[in-house]
């Protein structure tokens, strides 16, 4: 009995160990560009896309930003006579 | 007797294969990782620090514990926020009024998400489902009224589209795919993809060793469709494909949490905070690390001015003061949350003890922090996705909203 556990339990560490061989002649395989190539890629993409939240490389028109134009706005408004509330 | 001989001479057999290959891939990174992001970025001009301080234009109060989570909605227009106070807000951010409250099933929410059509919001937490809420449209163009504290009795309409039942451990993330499909991250050790009109599972993602604390799914591009990380308590990111069950990538973070990962706005790398303390940006396509951020070493360069200005800096914020001296609050430094700007220049991290810092990720250089007036820890920080607005959610129980 104990001994057909135990190469049960020899057949599974087999069988995993292969699985294992699978993934990392899978992961050998992969193409991979190098790590130079990768940086460029990036500085590419960060270089071409707007962020107005840098305004030291990209300004965001004023009429653009919603925010400034609702506060903007908020101050036009006229303001309510600042009374006192009564407690009743 | 010979059968067993003959099984172990396979298995060291076998073993010896498997270490030669692991080996042969250790030698074939170590040539593909020829650079780092600092040095490739030589060339690129500096942003000086302090340079882009943003400005606060809203604080979104309402919530009566800690901001677990926020999520901006895919037009930017709206935030969705959850709290343990049982509720979720959606909030206008330009106004800073509430739009939508909705009451959750059950309290101890860990994350929430909010589809692109804003018609569903989920939620999951503590009690191991993911639960969608379907957003009666009417309601949304009205704001509510509601004051914090009693039950709100107005403004509410929800009903529960579906209930997710599937993990056998708290959910830690969920993040919508698209309007009909979610997928889930949890302490259970896998993730988990369900179809909302269906309202089933699809498919389970199993591979990681310990609990799963975060989910980044990849913006949709034609290099990038379908594709989405997980970070675990094993110090693994594994990076998979919706259609299949088993990683397409695994890469080894640090021997501590991974927090936060966040996918590179043009795709193919990402990053990841730990519980190290330390934000690592990786490249899928050179399947290596280009760059490590570590906030103690730039505190402690030599070039020490600076530094000491942004320590005042930091030491001004209340919070930090209350207990601890600058020094200690360095020792532990986890990282919550993390976001890249639309453009991915800058990563936006909420450290546990030194606040939100804003890091250049070309340069490799803290540029800013955010946030310094909230009154507790910053654990949340998103970026709108037309990339003009900044939230942050916080332990004072508010989120406020920045930009230019």
């Amino acid at each position: 009995m104990n001994h057909e556990v135990n190469e049960q339990i020899q057949i599974l560490k087999l069988k995993r160990i292969k699985e294992l061989i699978n993934r990392l002649e899978e992961s050998l395989n992969r193409e991979r560009i190098p790590a130079s190539n990768a940086c460029e890629l990036i500085i590419n993409y960060v270089e071409e896309t707007p962020d107005y939240l840098i305004p030291y490389n990209w300004k965001l028109p004023p009429e653009r930003n919603k925010f400034a134009q609702y506060q903007k706005y908020q101050m036009m408004k006229p303001k309510r006579p600042s009374g006192c509330c009564t407690v009743v | 007797m010979d059968r067993n001989t003959s099984l172990a001479d396979q298995i060291k057999a076998a073993q010896y294969q498997a270490r030669t290959l692991y080996n042969d891939i250790l030698r074939l990174k170590t040539h593909t990782q020829n650079i780092t992001m600092q040095s490739a970025a030589r060339v690129i001009a500096p942003i000086p620090r302090n340079s882009c301080t943003l400005k606060l234009y809203n604080t979104l109060k309402g919530h009566q514990n800690k901001v677990a989570k926020l999520v901006w909605s895919a037009d930017s227009s709206k935030i969705l926020s959850a709290s343990q106070d049982g509720y979720m807000f959606i909030w206008d951010p330009i106004t800073g009024f509430k739009k939508h409250v909705i009451q959750l099933e059950n309290t101890w929410v860990l994350t929430c998400s909010y589809s692109a059509d804003e018609k569903l919001a989920a939620s999951g937490g503590l009690d191991n489902v993911c639960t969608i809420y379907k957003i009666k449209p009417d309601t949304i163009t009205n704001p509510i009224s509601y004051r914090g504290g009693n039950q709100p009795n107005q403004g509410i309409y929800q009903k529960v589209e579906s209930v997710f039942k599937g993990h056998t451990a708290y959910i830690s993330e969920c993040e919508f795919i698209d309007n009909s499909s979610i997928v889930t991250a949890s302490g259970d050790m896998t993730c988990i993809l369900w179809d909302v009109t269906k309202g089933r599972k699809v498919r389970d993602f199993i591979d990681h060793v310990s609990d799963i604390l975060s989910l980044a799914i990849f913006p949709q591009s034609i290099f990038n469709a379908n594709v989405f990380i997980s970070g675990s308590a094993d110090g693994y990111a594994k990076i998979w494909d919706l259609r299949s069950p088993t990683p397409s990538q695994n890469f080894f973070i640090s021997n501590s949490d991974v927090n936060s990962v966040k996918a590179f706005p043009g795709g193919g790398a990402f990053i990841t905070g730990s519980d190290d303390g330390l934000v690592r940006l990786f490249d899928m396509r050179s399947d290596c690390e280009l760059s490590t951020y570590n906030l103690l070493a730039q505190l402690q360069t030599p070039g020490g001015k600076i530094s000491q200005t942004f320590l005042t800096r930091l030491d001004d914020s209340e919070w930090m003061n209350s207990n601890t001296s600058i020094n200690s609050a360095i020792e532990n430094q986890g990282i919550y949350s993390l976001d890249f700007g639309k453009s991915g220049r800058f990563i936006y991290a909420c450290y546990s003890e030194q606040g939100c810092i804003v890091w250049d990720t070309l340069k490799n250089e803290i540029v800013d922090s955010v946030g310094n007036d909230h009154n507790n820890k910053i654990n949340q920080v998103s970026v709108s996705p037309d990339g003009v607005a900044l939230a942050t959610g916080s332990w004072d129980t508010t989120i406020k909203v920045w930009s230019v």
